[in-house]
């Protein structure tokens, strides 16, 4: 558009409005519709601007990581149900970024996490 | 012979004037594999594989091509700017001289010849002043700014080397169950 806002934005996962709750969509639909527009298709991101999707398993050995991917803003803001975003969560662990011996999100634990969003995520990545 | 050739030579312009080599090729390869053909794939899988961020040409979409250039052309229904095919590139191709953003958001579209929902890539092509021509504003599922990965007013040539907006290609990722939710 003419009057375009300029928005250099560190996209986390992004994701939309709400599927419905029995919604089948298939979950690299979901990726493709929610997440790879900042993400890309192949899940690389872009240097200093969005994270990658595809070097995730490191976050998992720190004790806070495994909350920290539920709880930066694009996903614990996502109005996506509980089940659906640990679907798509799991599959972005399993198959972008290769996670071995992954255990997978459960509604339950997404749902703790989400409801405690991060404020500054840049600042407590580095801690982790 | 001769009017054998004659009558030959005159069915092939007649069949190549009616038919476009696009349309036959995505017709004959949905007949030699029953039909899985005609319908893209998501390009998650191949993109994960090759390192492609973005999406490439789609080809295969059921129903004529459309005018890239018109603004009512059914995958620009959510489109915010000045159509690429108007300014040196097409509906899915920046113009030369300009840079297609990694970043951009994503829609879907109806098309009407087959009912069915396409999900769309609305990239911007930045690195060059603004095109102006052709200008489509189509808000079709497109959220206010406060929901910014479905807004079309945001400048999308984030991540671009250039964040000076030039034009906006519509390409289809592939096809979806459904509509996207916000419609």
């Amino acid at each position: 558009m003419i009057s375009r806002i300029t928005v250099g934005f560190a996209c986390t996962l992004m994701v939309s409005f709400t599927l419905s709750a029995n919604a089948e969509r298939p979950i690299e639909e979901a990726y493709v519709l929610h997440c790879s527009g900042c993400h890309g298709l192949d899940g690389a991101g872009i240097p200093s601007l969005v994270p990658s999707l595809r070097e995730l398993a490191g976050l998992l050995d720190h004790d806070d990581g495994r909350a920290y991917l539920v709880r930066v803003p694009g996903v614990a803001q996502a109005p996506l149900p509980d089940r659906e975003l640990a679907a798509l969560l799991n599959w972005v662990m399993e198959q972008l970024s290769g996670v071995p011996n992954f255990a997978p999100y459960t509604s339950d634990e997404i749902g703790h996490w989400r409801s405690q969003p991060l404020r500054d995520p840049l600042k407590s990545r580095p801690e982790i | 012979m001769g009017w054998l050739d004659d009558q030959f030579e005159k069915r092939a312009r007649l069949l190549a004037r009616k038919t476009g080599r696009r349309s036959f090729l995505a017709r004959s390869a949905g007949l030699l594999i029953g039909g899985a053909a005609v319908v893209p794939l998501l390009p998650v899988a191949r993109a994960s594989g090759n390192g492609s961020r973005v999406a490439g040409p789609d080809e295969g979409i059921p129903g004529a091509e459309g005018d890239p250039k018109s603004c009512d052309y059914w995958r620009h229904c959510a489109i915010d700017g000045s159509l690429c095919a108007c300014c040196g590139g097409s509906a899915t191709a920046c113009p030369p001289g300009s840079e297609m953003a990694p970043v951009t958001w994503i829609g879907t579209c109806q098309n009407p010849k087959d009912g069915k929902d396409y999900i769309i890539s609305y990239n911007d092509c930045c690195g060059v002043g603004i095109c102006g021509r052709c200008v489509c504003n189509r808000n079709e599922g497109e959220r206010p700014e406060y929901h910014l990965y479905r807004n079309n007013d945001i400048n999308w040539c984030a991540g671009a080397k250039s964040q000076s907006y030039h034009c906006s290609v519509a390409i289809v990722v592939g096809q979806a169950t459904e509509a996207q939710p916000e419609k």
